[in-house]
C-alpha cells in the first residue's frame, strides 16, 4: 500500500469519512505490508486477516447505509500480545500460553473495536512484558526496522517496530518500567505510558500490578492523542481504573509560558553525547516556542533500578503463581499437583521470567523482605517525593527515553543487569505514577532514532502532547522512514 | 551469597525446578542482582513511609452487587484437561489418607 502506507491514523479516517477509501482497502493494504514486512521484522506473533476483513466489511456495510464513522473507523491497529482478545491467540511471548485464546476482550479491545479500529494482528513482545530488548520472547526476537541487526527495544518490542514499519498506524503496548518508551524511542516512533489508572487494565496480563499500564505507540503525536482519548476513561472492572474521562489536547495553545524542568540526573555519566545533543535540540526549541527551561533535581534517580527491580520483580513473583497449568495454558504432567505444577512452570517459563521470580520469592522471603522489599517501598516514597518537588518549579520534564539508541541484538543478553540499565530514565516516571510520553528528537550518525521523554503531574497528559507536538513539528522528522 | 540449600529452598517457594547446568547460571546472576539492588543500604530511611499510591482524585470503588460471570464452561475454555465444566487434576490425597 505504497500510497497508504505511512498515512497518519487521522488521514485515513479522513479518507474512510469521506467516501474516499473504504475500510477493506485500507485492511486490505495494511494486510499486504505485513506479509512483506513481517518475516523479516518478527513484530507480529498472530496475524489476523480473517477477523480484519471481516470487521472492515462490517464497517462498510455501516457506512453504506448511511451510519456514522466513529473515531477510528477503518484505521488498522496492533495489539500487544499480553492484552486479551476474545477467540484470538493471547500468548504474552510465553510457551506457557502457547495457543491459548482468552474467553473475552480486554477493555481496551471492546473501546478499540466500538471506536471502529480495525485489529490485523498481535503483537511479539518479551515474555510476559519482562525485557528491554524483545529478545525473551519464546517466539523469537522482533527486529528494529532502521537496523535489522538491532534490537527494537521492549518489552513492547513488536508494537513499536510495527508502527515504526508502517505495518500499522496505530498500536497498544504496556508499560511497567518503560516498555512503552524505550521501545517507542528505539524504533523513532510516539509511545505514551499515562498516568495510572487512566487506562483500564481489565484484560492485561498482569506482571507488575502497581506499575503495569496501557498505552498507545503511533507515528504522530495527534494519533497519539486521538488512541488514548478513545483508551481511557473509568471501567469498574478495573479497581484501579480512575473516573476521569477523555479529553483532548488543545495543541494550538503551544508552549508559551510552560516552565520545562532539566533534571540534571538524567544526563548522567553513561548518557550518548548524541542523545544529550538530540534531547537537548528540543529543550532549544521549545525555548523558542516560548516556553522557558529550568534546571530540577531528581536527587534519588540513582536508587530508581534497584528498587524497581525489587518491587516489580516481588508483584511478578505473585502474579505468575498462577501459571500452573490448570486452568489455562500449557501443562507437564507429574505423579501428583506439586510436580505437576513445578514441572509445568519450569518447562513453560523462559529464563529472564525464572530469574525474576526467583528474586522476587527472595526479596518477600522470611528474614530478607524487610532488608529489600520495605526498603524499597520507602524508597519509591522518595523517588515521588523528588518528582513532587520538582514540579513546584517546573511543568513538564525533558530527558532522554534511554541512555543510548537501540543495542545489537544479543549484545546483553547474558547481562541482565546491563540489560536492566536501559531503562534507568523510564523506571522513575512508572515508580511515581506518572504519565510520560517518548517522541522521536533525532538520529544518530549510524541513523538509529533517538528519543525524549517528558514527564509531567497526573492527569497531565494534554499538557505532555502539546509540548511533544510543538518538538515534532520544529524537527520535521516524520518524513523520515526506515528503508 | 546465596547457599546451594538457600536455593533449593527458593526454587521451592517459586514451584520451579531449574536443571543443574541452567540452575548455575541463574544463581550467578540472582546473586549479582541481589547484590546491585542491596545498594539500597546506604540509604538513610528511617521514618520514611512505605509508598501509597496517592489518593488520586476520581479514584472510585463499584458497587458490591452480583453481576453474571463468564460461566465454568467458557472459563474452562483454554484448560488442558477439562471435563463437564470441571477441571481434571491428579491425585492430591494418597490412598489410606483421612
Amino acid at each position: 500500500m505504497t500510497g497508504l502506507r505511512w498515512q497518519s491514523a487521522e488521514e485515513l479516517h479522513r479518507a474512510v469519512s469521506a467516501g474516499e477509501l473504504s475500510c477493506t482497502e485500507a485492511a486490505r493494504a495494511c494486510l499486504d505490508v505485513i506479509a512483506a514486512v513481517n518475516p523479516t521484522l518478527n513484530a507480529l506473533i498472530t496475524v489476523t486477516p480473517e477477523t480484519a476483513l471481516e470487521q472492515a466489511g462490517e464497517l462498510d456495510a455501516a457506512r453504506a447505509g448511511g451510519g456514522a464513522m466513529p473515531a477510528l473507523a477503518g484505521v488498522p491497529v496492533v495489539v500487544k500480545d499480553n492484552i486479551c482478545t476474545r477467540g484470538i491467540p493471547t500468548t504474552c511471548g510465553s510457551r506457557i500460553l502457547s495457543g491459548y485464546r482468552p474467553p473475552y476482550d480486554a477493555t481496551v479491545v471492546e473501546r478499540l473495536r466500538a471506536a471502529g479500529a480495525v485489529l490485523v494482528g498481535k503483537a511479539n513482545l518479551d515474555e510476559f512484558a519482562m525485557g528491554s530488548s524483545n529478545e525473551n520472547s519464546a517466539f523469537g526476537p522482533a527486529r528494529n526496522p532502521w537496523d535489522l541487526e538491532r534490537v527494537p527495544g521492549g518489552s513492547s518490542g513488536g508494537s513499536a517496530a510495527s508502527v515504526a514499519a508502517g505495518m500499522a498506524p496505530l498500536a497498544l503496548g504496556s508499560d511497567t518500567g518503560g516498555s512503552i518508551r524505550q521501545p517507542a524511542s528505539f524504533c523513532g516512533v510516539v509511545g505514551l505510558r499515562p498516568t495510572y489508572g487512566r487506562v483500564s487494565r481489565y484484560g492485561l496480563t498482569a506482571f507488575a500490578s502497581s506499575m503495569d499500564q496501557i498505552g498507545p505507540v503511533t507515528r504522530t503525536v495527534e494519533d497519539n492523542a486521538r488512541l488514548f482519548s478513545v483508551i481511557s476513561g473509568h471501567d469498574p472492572r478495573d479497581a484501579t481504573s480512575l473516573t476521569a474521562g477523555p479529553e483532548s489536547p488543545a495543541f494550538e495553545e503551544g508552549v508559551r509560558g510552560l516552565r520545562i524542568g532539566i533534571p540534571a540526573e538524567y544526563f548522567a555519566e553513561g548518557t550518548d553525547s548524541e542523545v544529550a545533543a538530540a534531547v537537548n535540540r528540543s529543550a532549544s526549541l521549545l525555548e523558542e516556542a516560548g516556553a522557558s527551561l529550568v534546571e530540577v533535581a531528581l536527587p534519588h534517580t540513582s536508587y530508581a533500578v534497584a528498587t524497581y527491580y525489587i518491587v516489580a520483580n516481588a508483584e511478578a513473583s505473585s502474579n505468575l503463581a498462577r501459571y500452573d497449568g490448570i486452568r489455562y495454558g500449557t501443562r507437564a504432567a507429574g505423579r501428583d499437583l506439586a510436580e505437576q505444577y513445578e514441572r509445568t512452570r519450569s518447562e513453560g517459563f523462559g529464563a529472564e521470567v525464572k530469574r525474576r521470580i526467583l528474586v522476587g520469592t527472595y526479596v518477600l522471603s522470611a528474614g530478607y523482605r524487610e532488608a529489600y522489599y520495605e526498603s524499597a517501598q520507602r524508597c519509591r516514597t522518595l523517588i515521588a517525593q523528588d518528582f513532587q518537588r520538582a514540579f513546584e518549579s517546573a511543568d513538564v520534564l525533558l530527558g532522554p527515553a534511554a541512555p543510548a539508541p537501540a543495542f545489537p541484538l544479543g549484545s546483553r543478553t547474558d547481562d541482565p543487569l546491563a540489560m536492566y540499565l536501559s531503562d534507568a530514565y523510564t523506571i522513575p516516571a512508572s515508580l511515581a505514577g506518572l504519565p510520560a510520553l517518548s517522541f522521536p528528537c533525532g538520529f544518530s550518525k549510524q541513523g538509529l532514532p533517538i528519543g525524549a521523554q517528558l514527564t509531567g503531574k497526573a492527569m497531565s497528559e494534554a499538557v505532555l502532547y502539546r509540548t511533544a507536538r510543538v518538538c515534532e513539528e520544529g524537527l520535521g522528522l516524520l518524513d523520515r522512514h526506515p528503508k | 551469597m546465596l547457599s546451594r540449600q538457600e536455593f533449593d529452598k527458593l526454587q521451592k517457594l517459586a514451584r520451579l525446578r531449574l536443571p543443574e547446568q541452567e540452575e548455575r547460571r541463574l544463581r550467578e546472576q540472582i546473586e549479582r542482582i541481589l547484590d546491585y539492588v542491596g545498594r539500597l543500604e546506604a540509604l538513610d530511611l528511617e521514618g520514611i513511609p512505605a509508598y501509597a499510591l496517592e489518593s488520586v482524585e476520581g479514584a472510585a470503588v463499584r458497587l458490591d452487587e452480583s453481576r453474571p460471570g463468564l460461566g465454568a464452561e467458557a472459563a474452562f475454555e483454554g484448560a488442558a484437561d477439562a471435563v463437564e465444566g470441571m477441571v481434571r487434576v491428579p491425585r492430591v490425597l494418597r490412598e489410606n489418607e483421612p
